[in-house]
């Protein structure tokens, strides 16, 4: 699969999911999807990707 | 009204409603106390009478969800230099001209809800999968998200963890104390120690705030005051004093008080930001009145982050921004003189 292919799959699907992950999966990426939100990409079994949001500070204050 | 609103209703609030006339129904959460006709929504936008019934439609609808270093909330004598789960829902029961999170707490929840459902049981189940060892209900005002706080930590105490509230404590004395008795600490803004100003500037109520502070001090919860000086408006010699030998009397010398840096925002952008000699002003009043840990913000200002011991002056703990560098604390025990310092520390 081309680089650019693999990028638009997996950021039509973080709009509609968040998955997560369980404890043998293994991190193979990160992705930037922007407004400050990232991805954790796993890969699960072969030919699937699982997504999960990283939490990071927040900009709001307090 | 959407029907996935309608569906994401949290529990119907025991406590703080009872009804007036027919389908009316009033809020006792906060002093405002809302007067709600059928359909109608309160002044902070997350409790609407539905059906002659009051609900929460915040309950379980985070809009924010993130993991923060404690110092930023700010809460300098809790847990230094762990991470902290931090939620938020959308709403707010005050309305400050300065509010520099204005975007949610100035919005409707059913506007900017981003976040999957996410009930009270899936928090703390979050919280310990990341290893945060508390929860704080912030970024908003978490006491008019009351049910969702309330329920939150009381499971966060069942599963281990401690609770933070970041408020402003605009609530009424019942709901407060009954709240109070799950927070390990708290940080509350005391915007200003004149009820006009709060008036004004926030639409809020001065006694109510102060009233609480003290409440809590005495349910044992760990508060931290936090005063944002605003140029013009808080930030004289008088101001700062008042404030602060408020503080020392009512809520103790080596209660933690936090001087924070204004920006212009929102609707208050016509004023400058506080200058930092306005910041070592404000610290040295209240080290006359006899306040022993305080404290600048949003400002870089070398030692103004640094927690020293009230009794020989040791710096206990070195802070940059939100990162802390040293921590020479021994059983929340000064290592130097033995005294102890005030705070959460395990």
């Amino acid at each position: 699969m081309k680089r650019r292919e693999f990028i638009r799959r997996v950021t039509v699907s973080t709009a509609v999911a968040v998955i997560p992950a369980a404890a043998a999966q293994k991190t193979v990426g990160v992705l930037e999807a922007g407004r400050g939100v990232s991805y954790r990409l796993f890969k699960y079994t072969a030919g699937r990707l699982d997504i999960e949001e990283i939490l990071k500070p927040a900009k709001w204050m307090g | 009204m959407t029907p996935e609103l309608i569906e994401c209703y949290g529990p119907v609030p025991q406590h703080d409603t009872r009804k007036e006339g027919d389908m009316k129904v009033r809020c006792d959460l906060c002093p405002k106390a809302c007067l709600l006709e059928e359909g109608q929504r309160g002044d902070c936008r997350m409790r609407i009478n539905l059906d002659g019934k009051l609900r929460a439609i915040s309950y379980g609808r985070p809009c924010a969800v993130h993991v923060d270093p404690i110092e930023k909330k700010p809460l300098f004598h809790f847990l230094p230099g762990s991470g902290i789960l931090s939620i938020a829902t959308a709403g707010c029961n005050l309305h400050c001209k300065n509010c520099q999170n204005w975007a949610i707490s100035q919005r409707n929840p059913d506007d900017i809800s981003r976040f999957e459902i996410l009930p009270p049981e899936k928090v703390v189940a979050l919280a310990k999968k990341i290893d945060s060892r508390s929860i704080a209900f912030t970024y908003t005002e978490p006491t008019i998200y009351y049910e969702y706080t309330l329920d939150t930590a009381r499971l966060a105490i069942k599963g281990g963890l401690k609770n933070v509230l970041v408020t402003a404590a605009c609530i009424n004395s019942k709901p407060w104390k009954y709240l109070c008795k799950l927070i390990d600490g708290a940080n509350v803004d005391l915007k200003f120690m004149s009820d006009r100003l709060y008036r004004e500037v926030c639409d809020g109520y001065l006694l109510p705030v102060l009233d609480n502070l003290v409440s809590a001090v005495r349910a044992g919860v760990l508060v931290e005051v936090t005063n944002l000086v605003i140029p013009t408006l808080n930030d004289s010699d008088n101001d700062i004093r008042k404030l602060c030998s408020w503080v020392a009397e009512n809520m103790g010398p080596e209660t933690p008080l936090h001087f924070s840096r204004f920006f212009p925002h929102y609707k208050l952008k016509n004023l400058p930001p506080t200058p930092a000699e306005t910041l070592k002003r404000a610290r040295d009043i209240a080290g006359e009145e006899g306040l022993k840990h305080v404290y600048a913000g949003n400002i870089h200002m070398p030692g103004a982050q640094d927690t020293a011991c009230a009794g020989c002056g040791k710096v206990l703990i070195r802070r940059t921004g939100y990162r802390v560098f040293e921590n020479h604390l021994e059983d929340g025990r000064c290592p130097e003189c033995g005294r102890e310092l005030k705070g959460v520390w395990k």
